[in-house]
């Protein structure tokens, strides 16, 4: 590292003032994106949520009728929400689980790296209407990998789950294939492994703490600010998910019965195929809410768990 | 004469002409090698023909070309023609997304097109898209499974009794599993809704603002369905669906089933992939053996003018040829079967006269302009009967009530 | 619970520590165990990806025979020379790489600027503007995206790349929110010598910290790229010039409404992966390599 070129002091400004008119100067670009690009159309559909706006004709005051006509009369936004809990409550500790393991696995030395690394990416790569056919394969009832392995092991034929025709199944189907793709997720944990100083492993060691100790009381705290952040963001993306619904369904319309109809498939047929714009905008800001509340849940609780090594208050 | 003066002169003699060249932007959702070739023809004709409007075609995916129209309207710098859903040109009317095509002159043309694809584009008396090409649906039986049933092969079904009683012969089972099903209404193309328009009574009335899921028609048709549910059992019929192939191994093809509902297109498939097969086509049975206006259905698509576009005169210009000449070409090179009425009796194909015998049978139905997801309460309700048990007069009543209130909803 | 890192105390080098027989067993048996358990996992992953390869090998009449093959016989290896030549794919691959290159090095350069700002400096408003950018990645997208499509609309973009690339100059929730939590974790001894030297900020960012980032930029790097490379609705919704279509479009080509030509989609799907798997192998040591904090700064 060469030295750094040194600058005289301004005058006038104390250190902190000068920190934070750096500190301006840096957010400054995600600031001018922000109120160019988003925060207006982010305002407008916050307006549209109490109007009855549909896109092309009309945007009439409606007051809070769109939240009252979600919350007291329609049972497919509770359909939808309930499905959608339960899509991010098994979606997102799975899917983190699986890509830490991945990535301890990964970080042991092992030979093969750089293949296994690759592979464990391409689910990432694989995407788009290719993998929708795979995955009505692999859920096939008769000839699917998935009752294959269960045969294998078995399960009696009347008792297989038949997936994506039954609505008791359709959505664990879905949880699996999104611990597919999650499996892509590991690269965040590796960088954040790799940074992590090999000497407290070798102190640890010293002291006599097993592997399973040192991950619990070294790797743990030490990547907890990037799993914290795979935290929130699968929260936010699990519940905005619905594609998920477009490969069970014929169509997408989120069957076998409703039971894929996912929070964002309902939102998306609110605002498009039935042009309530100003409905499916007061769902995107119930879900807003919904999602803040628990990524504030979730802020609390991290100060007991995540760890900043270098942070500054 | 100078290169440039030309110019000039050819140039001013087109403004006093009045023929001052425009480009017109043409959607649709065709790009495979199968429909490149004739949509590029069609254009290419057109554009030889019309020097002064000259159209560009742009292919949209499918499943976006809804949507991206819908913004393109919204931001008030739409396409001049595009190709779009059939069932919901009346929504778009409604939402002010199409032009009025009256005010060209469309309603001149009627009576080129087929009346019950003409209707789909009419609202509130005024004309919003042009019918450009439909299906109509069809019985298939395998009539080597008949002979070996011991059924008459020159006579397919007529009647729902005939139907059953057909399916019970051809069932073919090795001990607990099924090697043939004889027929399953909701196997194939035609759907609860469809059997019960088959049955004579629609699930909306004529304006399509007021349901009627849960007529008395309607309930003897779930019943009816239920009665074949039970006979083979929901996790069987689940089973066995789970087995069909496409291709070569096609259910009908593949012998899995002996009868199938599906669209006249299909008879296309069949010479594609089992050029030897002994099948006969016929009407869909109905209850009693009579014919109505509902008893098979189709889809199809319509090309409209989106809100706003700059050119309506000469996009209405071209719409109108490509739904006449242009599906000329595009009925004989892609076997579709077109709305308009001179270009389908061109075509002597077996198979095409069948369809246009039929269009008079064909129901189209429009999505109703307030509850345009109703399907998903009727889905929830067979399911409920066929396979929860539930009363079949029940489960329709309670969708009927739900669409109510999503119409309510929406007309607020 | 508040966690303090043990302290270091002796560096041994070489083997980690005790290494007695039983323990180099031990470790021996780890690793194994370690081995067979990756090699299980990549078969589950790779499961899927095989059987796309043998798709794209299948006859038309093939894809859907039942019970499904695994070899079809003969390979019809020339489906992806049909599939390549079933769209304008050269033309889309220069359109895409240059998109995705585009948006790589400008979401690389903008967000690790902007986190840089959020994680390592104080300014008043900071948490409040930090709060307010998770929430604008916590609206849905489908409800902006009409009033985003009209002003891209009234800026004269719609129909250009503009609006698929200008906004990645301004930094993203997501991965600014990445390199946060990431910048968090360097420590501030480095910085604080180096502003104590009288460095600038911006120096500090793009010769301390960047440098000891590598792999958290390396994944921002990827995770765009492939992101950007497969991006679908966004280049449909803005590109109204097929000659400007990008390859998750050109996939579409194959796609008539109902019927899809399975054997040519998946063999184009491959092929366009293959670009991204290729890079993503070859730029490995990116993602392993640069974090060398430890020791060095630390201890």
């Amino acid at each position: 590292m060469s030295a750094p070129p040194v600058r005289p002091r301004r005058r006038g400004l104390g250190i902190r003032q000068r920190e934070a008119l750096w500190g301006f100067v840096f957010v400054a670009p995600w600031l001018v994106g922000f109120l160019a690009f988003t925060v207006g159309p982010m305002l407008f559909s916050l307006y549209a949520s109490f109007t009855n706006y549909d896109i092309t004709s009309r945007a009439d005051w409606v007051g809070l009728r769109n939240y009252q006509t979600l919350v007291g009369e329609d049972p497919r936004f509770w359909k939808s929400l309930g499905n959608t809990a339960y899509y991010t409550v098994f979606s997102v500790p799975l899917g983190i689980a699986v890509g830490l393991l991945i990535a301890s696995l990964l970080n042991q030395d092992v030979p093969g790296q750089r293949v296994f690394r690759t592979v464990f990416f391409l689910p990432k790569i694989l995407t788009g209407v290719a993998v929708l056919l795979l995955w009505l394969w692999v859920f096939n009832p008769e000839v699917g990998l998935v009752n294959n392995g269960l045969r294998a092991v078995g399960v009696p034929e009347n008792s297989l789950p038949l997936w994506f025709q039954d609505p008791a199944w359709s959505k664990p189907a879905l949880v699996i294939m999104s611990m597919w793709s999650a499996a892509g997720g590991f690269l965040f944990y590796l960088a954040a492994l790799r940074g992590v100083p090999k000497d407290l492993y070798e102190s640890a060691q010293l002291d006599g703490a097993n592997s399973w100790r040192q991950f619990l009381t070294i790797t743990i705290p030490m990547i907890s600010p990037v799993i914290f952040f795979k935290v929130i963001t699968g929260l936010t993306a699990a519940l905005q998910y619905w594609e998920g619904a477009l490969v069970v369904s014929e169509g997408g319309k989120g069957g076998p019965v409703d039971s894929t109809l996912f929070y964002g498939l309902y939102m998306w047929e609110t605002a498009f195929t039935e042009f309530r714009m100003g409905k499916a905008s007061a769902m995107a800001w119930v879900l807003l809410v919904i999602t803040l509340v628990i990524t504030a849940v979730q802020l609390q609780l991290s100060k007991r768990w995540v760890y900043y090594e270098g942070e500054t208050k | 004469m100078k290169p440039r003066l030309f110019l000039i002169m050819t140039a001013a003699l087109a403004s006093t002409a009045g023929a001052q060249k425009v480009t017109l932007d043409f959607w649709a959702h065709w790009g495979s090698e199968q429909r490149r070739p004739t949509i590029n023809k069609i254009i290419d004709t057109w554009n030889k023909a019309h020097p002064d409007i000259q159209v560009k075609y742009t292919f949209v995916p499918f499943d976006q070309i809804q949507t991206k129209t819908l913004a393109s309207v919204a931001a008030k710098n739409p396409p001049d023609v595009v190709v779009i859903d059939i069932r919901t040109s009346r929504i778009r009317a409604s939402k002010n997304q199409n032009t009025d095509l009256s005010k060209l002159g469309a309603d001149k043309v009627k009576e080129q097109f087929y009346a019950n694809l003409w209707t789909t584009g009419t609202y509130k008396g005024d004309q919003y898209a042009l019918p450009f090409v439909t299906e109509s649906r069809f019985l298939y039986y395998n009539k080597d499974a008949f002979k070996e049933a011991g059924l008459n092969p020159g006579k397919g079904p007529a009647t729902w009794d005939d139907l059953m009683a057909y399916a019970k012969k051809l069932d073919k089972k090795s001990g607990p599993i099924y090697q043939r099903i004889g027929f399953y209404p909701l196997y194939g193309n035609f759907g609860f809704e469809g059997w019960v328009q088959n049955a004579g009574e629609d699930t909306w009335d004529d304006s399509r603002d007021n349901p009627n899921v849960n007529s008395a028609t309607a309930v003897r048709t779930l019943n009816w369905i239920k009665e074949w549910n039970d006979r083979y059992g929901s996790r069987t019929l689940t089973s066995f669906k789970a087995s069909f192939g496409s291709g070569t191994q096609d259910p009908f093809i593949s012998g899995k089933l002996g009868m199938i509902a599906e669209a006249g297109t299909y008879a296309a498939t069949l010479a594609k992939y089992a050029p030897g097969m002994n099948y006969g086509m016929v009407r869909m049975p109905t209850p009693t053996g009579q014919t109505g206006a509902m008893t098979s259905w189709g889809g199809g698509f319509n090309v409209e003018l989106p809100a706003g576009g700059q050119h309506p005169k000469e996009a209405y210009a071209f719409a109108k040829w490509f739904v006449t000449e242009g599906a000329r070409i595009w009925a004989k090179e892609q076997n579709d079967f077109p709305a308009y009425k001179s270009a389908s009796l061109g075509i002597t194909s077996p198979a095409f006269r069948m369809m246009s015998a039929n269009m008079k049978n064909t129901f189209v139905s429009v999505s109703p302009q307030y509850a345009p997801t109703y399907g998903t309460y009727i889905d929830k309700a067979v399911d409920e009967v066929l396979n929860r048990d539930v009363d079949a007069k029940k489960a329709l009543d309670d969708a009927q009530t739900q669409i109510k209130r999503v119409i309510e909803e929406n007309r607020r | 619970m508040s966690l303090s890192r043990p302290t270091p105390t002796v560096k041994p080098s070489g083997l980690p520590v005790g290494s007695t027989a039983t323990s180099r067993a031990l470790l021996l048996l780890w690793r194994v165990l370690a081995l067979a358990l990756l090699v299980g996992i990549s078969l589950l992953i790779l499961y899927p990806a095989l059987w796309m390869l043998s798709t794209a090998l299948k006859s038309d009449a093939q894809v859907f025979t039942y019970p499904p093959v695994w070899i079809p016989s003969p390979p019809q290896w020339h489906n992806f020379v049909d599939a390549w030549y079933g769209a304008p794919f050269t033309r889309y691959t220069i359109n895409t790489t240059l998109y995705a290159l585009v948006v790589t090095a400008a979401t690389v350069l903008a967000n690790s600027f902007v986190a840089y700002g959020f994680a390592k400096l104080r300014f008043p408003g900071r948490d409040v503007m930090f709060a307010v950018m998770l929430a604008s990645m916590m609206i849905p997208g489908m409800v902006t995206m009409i009033p985003q499509y009209i002003l891209f609309s009234k800026l004269g973009w719609v129909g250009t790349y503009l609006p698929l690339v200008v906004p990645s100059f301004f930094a993203s929730a997501f991965f600014t929110f990445m390199l946060r939590q990431y910048f968090l974790t360097v420590p501030n001894e480095l910085s604080e010598a180096a502003r104590v030297d009288g460095a600038s900020e911006l120096w500090i960012w793009w010769r301390v910290v960047m440098p000891l980032a590598t792999p958290a930029l390396a994944t921002v790097a990827i995770f765009t790229f492939d992101g950007t490379w497969n991006s679908y609705v966004g280049p449909l919704l803005y590109l109204n010039d097929e000659k400007l279509y990008t390859l998750q479009v050109g996939l579409q080509f194959f796609r008539n409404g109902s019927q899809t030509q399975w054997q040519h989609l998946m063999a184009a799907s491959l092929l366009v992966m293959l670009p991204v798997v290729a890079i993503f192998f070859a730029f490995q040591k990116y993602f392993v390599e640069g974090a060398s904090l430890s020791g060095s700064v630390k201890g």
